[in-house]
């Protein structure tokens, strides 16, 4: 198994919908790949995002609108990943990376809050005989446990990690018509419901601002990205402000549907901005 | 120096809230800190929001409440005495 460099602050960079999809990124970062050739099937409508939490009333930690990354990764052959359900740390070190799997209650006992999903993962970093070390993506930390504590935290399941190839040219190229083909492709448009769920609409709106960054950040590669930085602080502003609204009991949905339909007259600019330069110079 | 000490004061005290919301205790924040390392994500920063305003009976208007310009822990404390002072 690789040792891992601890550096908590590389999660600042990542724009990730899962604790695996950050870990990946974590570990692909430290490898000195650019990982953000991975962003390139992160386009998804407004109207979708929108169907998929008021319309379909799903959760955000099962968003499936776009692949995950560590899908992508696997499928362009990067990485090998597989999961298993071991109930002994059963570490085999001819193998890159691993992932554990931890009990709610030792994330909650530990680190005083439940995590979004059941199934949270950390990072191990270094292992001996006596003590284990481990990446926590949220909150962020890093932890030494003695293996007895490490059994009791470990959940029973596992996910290894194979780093298998860098990210080659003709990968970027794959990547890049697959981006161009999603945003071109004639997708079904869905009527924007009204707000009616508060959670739903900042759920809504974390799953547009990490996919809009991510666009950004993988566009910004090939093209002048500087218009949409207005639009992404936007984006987290009005975020904050839902979650503002949420804590204060200061619910006004007729607010929340205007700050929506504004919001998706400006992303539908955006992207065809985006699309009209992406395809300008690269279609 | 009473200022100064005061001014110390209501630091203090603004830091004290924010490990309240942090996994990290006051003692092991400081100002230079970005809210990220210590643990706040852009979630917890709305908590913050409102814990700083219920530790103070301040209310905070929507245009300075810009996640962008809420980075590090000095840019809260910034922002908390801008109200303490008025």
């Amino acid at each position: 198994m690789k040792n891992i460099d601890v550096d908590l602050s590389r999660f600042n960079s990542f724009q990730s919908l899962s604790c695996v999809e950050s870990y990946l990124l974590y570990i692909l970062s430290t490898n000195n790949y650019d990982y953000r050739y991975l962003y390139a099937l992160s386009y998804v409508s407004f109207s979708e995002i929108m169907n998929y939490f008021f319309n379909e009333r799903k959760r955000f930690e099962y968003y499936n609108g776009v692949p995950r990354l560590q899908q992508i990764a696997s499928k362009y052959n990067i990485i090998l990943i597989k999961d298993f359900d071991k109930l002994s740390i059963n570490i085999d070190s001819k193998h890159d990376y691993y992932l554990l799997r931890l009990c709610p209650e030792y994330i909650e006992e530990t680190y005083g809050e439940v995590t979004w999903r059941d199934d949270h993962y950390v990072l191990l970093a270094n292992y001996n005989d006596s003590m284990w070390t481990y990446i926590n993506d949220d909150p962020r930390d890093c932890r030494t446990l003695n293996y007895n504590e490490m059994l009791t935290a470990y959940a029973g399941s596992l996910i290894r990690i194979d780093l298998v190839s860098g990210i080659t040219d003709k990968m970027k190229d794959l990547l890049l018509q697959g981006f161009l083909d999603s945003m071109s492709e004639n997708k079904k448009t869905f009527s924007i419901p009204s707000v009616d769920d508060i959670i739903a609409a900042r759920n809504a709106l974390a799953v547009l601002r990490i996919l809009r960054r991510r666009i950004y950040e993988y566009c910004f590669q090939f093209i002048c990205c500087d218009f949409m930085v207005d639009y992404l602080n936007e984006l987290d502003k009005q975020f904050s402000l839902i979650e503002y609204m949420r804590l204060r009991n200061r619910v006004n949905y007729s607010k929340i549907d205007n700050m929506f339909s504004t919001l998706q007259q400006k992303d539908s600019k955006i992207i065809e901005a985006i699309n009209g330069k992406m395809c300008e110079n690269y279609g | 120096m009473e200022r100064c000490v005061k001014t110390m004061d209501k630091e203090y005290e603004i830091i004290k809230v924010i490990s309240s919301v942090s996994p990290f205790s006051d003692e092991d924040i400081s100002l230079e800190d970005e809210l990220a390392s210590i643990g706040i994500d852009s979630l917890k920063k709305v908590e913050l929001i409102v814990a700083i305003e219920d530790a103070f009976s301040i209310v905070f208007e929507d245009a300075d409440l810009d996640p962008v310009q809420l980075v590090s822990v000095s840019d809260f404390v910034k922002l908390a005495e801008k109200y303490l002072n008025r």
